[in-house]
């Protein structure tokens, strides 16, 4: 089996509020050395087989039409073989 | 009498308000279309409704945007037919790329629900020659993730073509920041495709097309497309 986890974050040029008020929220804490939050979006997929080359040009697939956005976000995928025993 | 298709989706929910204008106010023929069909006449003209499709799960309009009438609406919306989304019906053409951009978190992350004033910046389209060019309208809006945004080179061509349909405005007429309820790009409110024949839109026309609700300001837009279908 792979475990495969996409991360989508959104591209740099595109404003992100959400991490902008948290950033504001860890200078509250007192943390001014935090300089800049985004806030993103991590996506866990276990898959059948072993071939790692192969999945991961199909969780491409997937990853550009489905769980990203190109317009506004960019991701990128690690992959992991695990044992069927584990 | 022109001939309307309403596409409903898990969570869509002002289908009924669409379905409502367009049949008891406007008279027109309408009907529902359920995400699972897919048969869409050639002489229809498609809506895409606000609402929450698949409860915007993962981004607003991505998960709809694979449902399967959508290939049907991808092909009559390149056969020309007009498509209107509205509010999530944006965010799922803009998904499908129907149309240039997309739509993400509103700049102060709240949701916002209030009438909007908005200019219209082009009367040339099937979608707006009822309107005059530069008449202020007041039409609601509710969303939580309606901010424009696009690359500077496809709001360049947005503006230079004409497809920029609708701008947020202040009491003075200009687009400022600060009447600008969401953070859009060049306060977009609403645009089309180079081809005219896709609007996606932020505010909702049919919550503003009977008196009783407050503003008739949307009607408009639906006697538009409407005197279009008849020709």
């Amino acid at each position: 089996m792979i475990k495969a986890t996409v991360t989508v974050m959104p591209k740099s040029t595109v404003l992100d509020p959400q991490g902008e008020a948290v950033c504001k929220a860890i200078h509250a804490l007192g943390m001014g050395c935090v300089e800049t939050v985004r806030i993103g979006k991590s996506i866990k997929l276990e898959i059948e087989g072993t071939n790692i080359e192969k999945t991961k040009s199909r969780l491409h697939e997937i990853g550009d039409s489905l769980l990203s956005n190109p317009v506004i976000e960019d991701y990128h995928i690690e992959l992991e073989l695990v044992s069927q025993s584990q | 009498m022109a001939k309307f298709v309403i596409i409903q989706f898990p969570g869509s929910n002002c289908d009924q308000d669409c379905y409502h204008v367009l049949k008891d106010v406007m008279g027109q023929q309408v009907r529902y279309a359920w995400h699972k069909d897919s048969l869409i006449e050639a002489d229809e003209s498609i809506i895409l409704p606000g609402g929450f499709s698949y409860g915007d799960y993962l981004r607003t309009g991505s998960i709809a945007r694979f449902s399967p009438i959508m290939s049907s609406v991808i092909a009559a919306a390149k056969a020309g037919q007009p498509v209107l989304g509205i509010c999530n019906g944006f965010q799922i053409l803009c998904e499908a790329g129907l149309l240039p951009g997309a739509l993400v978190r509103n700049r102060d992350l709240h949701f916002v629900c209030e009438t909007a004033l908005m200019r219209v910046e082009a009367n040339d389209t099937l979608f707006t020659r009822k309107y005059q060019k530069g008449q202020h309208v007041r039409i609601p809006i509710a969303h939580g993730e309606g901010c424009y945004v696009a690359s500077e080179q496809t709001i360049r061509h947005l503006n230079e073509y004409g497809q920029v349909l609708f701008r947020y405005v202040g009491a003075e007429g200009q687009a400022r920041e600060k009447s600008n309820p969401n953070g859009s790009i060049a306060n977009i409110a609403g645009i089309c495709n180079s081809e005219g024949n896709v609007l996606g839109m932020m505010p909702h026309p049919e919550r503003a097309s009977e008196s009783l609700l407050g503003s008739e300001d949307g009607k408009a837009l639906f006697e538009s497309m409407i005197r279009s279908a008849a020709r």
